[in-house]
């Protein structure tokens, strides 16, 4: 019937997200250099169709495919004036997918630039420019926002008041580490304590990290230690990537097997993450091989 | 402290505002414009050697890069008008199919810090675009950036079409989160930089070899 | 640790773990502090301590009832209820409990206990007649719907249902044909309220077909509680419906403010808009003035304070924002037809004549 509420399910379980969703699209044909969001509009299909393999692979929620999709991140393909359409759509064919037993989860990126004093822009314009596309996202019928592969705390502190200002629905928020010594740092140099405080602090409700430069899987599981004691009450996610990639005859290998995320997941949880999904490289068969590990 | 060397302090901190007034000042007291340039390049060594060594972050870099081209603006047409030119010209790129600028832009920066003439080609950059470059600039190096593993390969293009048109009098150093040094052997490049810090360390010794 | 709760011929440390036990397990399940009777006359409560949204403990307060109450003193001389609240403001501010699921967790057991409200009026009510009550109670709702007050309109829907089943009994046939009705009045009402046609037919689509497949009174009145809310998003989050969402901030507002001096000023300096704006939007969006509004808010709750309670009138008074308890008297009458006194008496007496 209806959809339990994500926290309250969330307090009872471990629940798991779905995985990569750029490299099925270019899988599916799509060119590098292409906007994949606008895939949304025209080849809604395609889309549709990954959503459902991860459903089908026993994913708990599906991502909606709007990482890229502010106004400035659309401007570098032209597509400026198609943030409405672009999410809404991307919404609806998730929802499509989904139904009624799953949950839609909106996706919002890094809008690709700085805020001041860094770069150009302040913190009302970023806000104006992640409100457009939330109240999009929310339109097409979002169960929950995500604010993922982030750097800046003050930039995912904007993206998450957007959320929050627009809908009484969970708001999630994550950033990209990297190793910096022996110590884990986004490209900022902000430290899980410090970005997660921040969230926190903005209204977050789910935090943790996705993506990630350079890590291994025991590094994702030092990570989540860490994530897990700086998020104080609130519940920690955490999307790896299939390990480091490596090239290998010219081609881009991610590493880990499914069964090798397999593992690493029951790691994950028994470091206390409560949202596991993946990241760069991890595709259905992963996902598929996570759920099992989670039973 | 001499205005030289609050200079160099303005940059390192990030004051825009003081590094402008500085400047003119170090300008209108004639002052040699090679040591206001050395100044200039000093602060922006000591934020590189930083950065490298996790000491100061994106965040600092991108703020003293500003002072510094607040400064650089004011002396630039005072060099032009001496006839000083850059000892060193680079080309810079984000490879075909990848928008990502963020550490293409950082490396510019560091370089035009550095002393360099940059010639940023912006996003997306063909191997043609490149060639074209490094015919009419005749750089003495040319970065490659890429975040994504999906485009890395377009580096490999790059630099056949390079080699391919006789343009070897360019060293090719690459760069971008998925890149690896066996990375840069494998497909030929004369140089790979882990981060913006070290690019200028690279491109130091490339040009002097 | 709980041996420090011991005292020699005190209550042994098994039945405190057990008192302590439900304080922190209620507290957590109805994202609230619970204040139990311990043994000893002991009042306690506790606020749920959670890491990682898992219950890991609770930070326990208490005070005996000899110190409440001293000898002679029939008012106590410690607000509890302050204190529960205070406690829980404390835990969630330092995020040593996790806010948001508790807010959830209070949500779901107000609109529970919404319901049981209604279903206790209705029994009060039940002489007389159905339509009549349903009639009187649907414009209430259409107008919350309208105005995107989502908090009165959960409140009339479940006065609305506990009417129409309480009625129905057995026939659930005709249950579903009302729901059905009630369903497209609903969303029709949503798309003059500025929601958008497409995603409220879709809704309404989805709705009817989902409506055909259930069998049973346990899922059709949760099921008719969620539809209503997914129709308030439709409203809620449409892009253009900025005033409505601006005016449902002032009305929350003022709910929570409602006991002190609160002037059309303070509301519009608190949603960050200029008075006179202000007014305009509120008119537009409500249809009433913000007085109209603040005095009719004022005048529920204080009638739903005379029934539920046993405060006296002038608290009652005090409590929801009239400084001078004749006045009070005289707008209720205005209001009700009654004086809160004869309200309050014929309310509780039929409430007795029922159990």
């Amino acid at each position: 019937m209806s959809r339990e509420n994500l926290l309250e399910a969330l307090a009872g379980r471990v629940l798991l997200c779905d995985g990569a969703m750029g490299t099925q699209l270019i899988a599916a044909g799509l060119e590098v250099g292409v906007c994949g969001e606008g895939w949304n509009l025209d080849h809604a299909d395609c889309v549709e169709a990954i959503h459902r393999r991860y459903l089908d692979a026993g994913c708990d929620m599906v991502t909606t495919n709007t990482f890229q999709a502010t106004r400035t991140a659309l401007a570098m393909h032209g597509l400026d004036d198609q943030v409405a359409p672009i999410s809404q759509a991307a919404a609806e064919l998730a929802r499509r997918a989904a139904g009624d037993a799953a949950w839609v989860l909106g996706d919002v990126g890094p809008f690709g630039g700085f805020l001041e004093p860094m770069g150009d822009v302040t913190i009302d314009q970023l806000h104006d420019i992640f409100t457009e596309q939330i109240a999009a996202l929310d339109a097409g019928g979002v169960d929950a926002v995500i604010v993922e592969t982030m750097s800046d705390p003050a930039e995912s502190a904007t993206a998450v008041r957007a959320a929050k200002t627009l809908a009484n629905r969970p708001v999630i928020a994550t950033f990209a580490f990297q190793k910096a010594g022996d110590r884990m740092l986004t490209m900022m140099g902000t430290d899980p304590a410090a970005a997660l405080a921040a969230v926190l602090d903005a209204g977050a409700d789910i935090v943790g990290a996705n993506c990630g430069t350079g890590l291994d899987l025991d590094d994702y599981v030092r990570l989540a230690e860490q994530l897990v004691d700086a998020a104080g009450s609130a519940p920690v996610i955490l999307q790896a990537n299939a390990g480091s990639p490596v090239q290998r005859d010219g081609q881009t290998h991610f590493p880990a097997t499914p069964n090798d995320m397999a593992r690493a997941v029951r790691r994950f949880r028994d470091a206390g993450v409560r949202l596991i999904g993946g990241c760069c490289g991890t595709t259905p068969e992963h996902l598929a091989a996570m759920r099992t590990a989670l039973m | 402290m001499s205005e030289l060397e609050q200079l160099t302090e303005a940059i390192r901190k990030g004051d825009r505002k003081q590094a402008g007034q500085l400047t003119e000042t170090l300008l209108d007291a004639e002052t040699d414009l090679e040591q206001v340039l050395g100044a200039m390049v000093t602060a922006m060594d000591d934020i590189g050697a930083k950065f490298q060594r996790n000491e100061i972050f994106v965040p600092e870099m991108l703020i003293a890069a500003r002072a510094m081209s607040e400064a650089m603006n004011l002396l630039e047409p005072r060099l032009i008008a001496a006839g000083i030119k850059p000892k060193y010209t680079a080309v810079i790129g984000t490879v075909q199919g990848d928008l990502h600028d963020i550490g293409k832009n950082l490396v510019a920066m560091m370089w035009k810090g550095a002393g360099f003439k940059v010639v940023d080609l912006g996003t997306n950059v063909t191997p043609a675009k490149f060639v074209e470059a490094a015919r009419e600039h005749t750089p003495h190096v040319i970065g490659l950036s890429a975040l994504l593993t999906t485009t890395m390969p377009a580096m490999k293009s790059i630099i056949t079409a390079l080699r391919e048109a006789g343009l070897n009098g360019s060293k090719v150093v690459i760069g971008g989160a998925p890149i690896t040094q066996s990375y840069a052997d494998e497909i030929g490049a004369d140089a790979y930089a882990s981060d913006a810090g070290s690019a200028v360390d690279v491109v130091r010794q490339l040009v002097a070899a | 640790m709980q041996q420090a709760y011991d005292w020699p011929g005190g209550p042994t440390g098994a039945l405190w773990t057990e008192v302590l036990g439900r304080a922190v397990s209620e507290a957590a399940r109805w994202g609230e502090p619970v204040v139990q009777y311990g043994p000893a006359g002991v009042l306690c409560w506790a606020a749920p301590l959670m890491h990682n949204a898992q219950l890991r403990g609770a930070i326990v307060a208490g005070i005996a009832e000899s110190v409440l109450f001293p000898t002679g003193i029939n008012e106590p001389i410690f607000d509890t209820r302050r204190a529960c609240v205070d406690l829980l403001d404390r835990v969630e501010a330092a995020n040593l409990t996790n806010a948001a699921l508790l807010q959830h967790r209070r949500d779901e057991a107000q609109r529970e206990q919404h319901r049981a409200y209604a279903l206790h009026a209705f029994k009060r009510e039940a002489s007389t007649d159905l339509r009549r009550v349903y009639l009187r109670q649907e414009p209430e709702l259409l107008a919350a719907i309208r105005r995107g007050d989502r908090g009165a309109a959960r409140i009339v829907l479940n006065h609305i249902l506990v009417i129409v089943f309480g009625a129905a009994g057995e026939r659930f046939d005709l249950l579903k044909s009302f729901s059905m009705e009630l369903v497209a009045t609903v969303c029709r009402t949503a798309v003059e309220a500025g929601a958008r046609p497409e995603q409220v037919l879709g809704e309404n689509y989805t709705a009817l077909q989902q409506l055909a497949e259930i069998e049973d009174i346990e899922t059709l009145s949760p099921w008719l509680c969620d539809l209503l809310e997914r129709v308030m998003d439709t409203i809620a989050h449409h892009p253009d419906s900025a005033a409505t969402m601006l005016v449902n901030r002032a009305l929350q507002h003022m709910r929570e403010q409602m006991s002190g001096p609160l002037g059309r000023d303070d509301v519009a300096a608190a949603v960050h808009v200029s008075p006179a704006h202000f007014s305009r939007l509120f008119r537009r969006v409500t249809g009433q003035s913000f007085s109209q509004t603040l005095r009719s808010m004022r005048l529920d709750e204080a009638a739903r304070l005379l029934v539920q309670t046993d405060r006296p009138v002038g608290r009652i008074a005090a409590e929801t924002g009239f400084v001078d308890a004749a006045h009070f008297t005289k707008s209720f009458q205005r209001h009700t037809g009654q004086s809160p006194t004869a309200y309050r008496q014929a309310r509780q007496k039929a409430s007795v004549e029922h159990e």
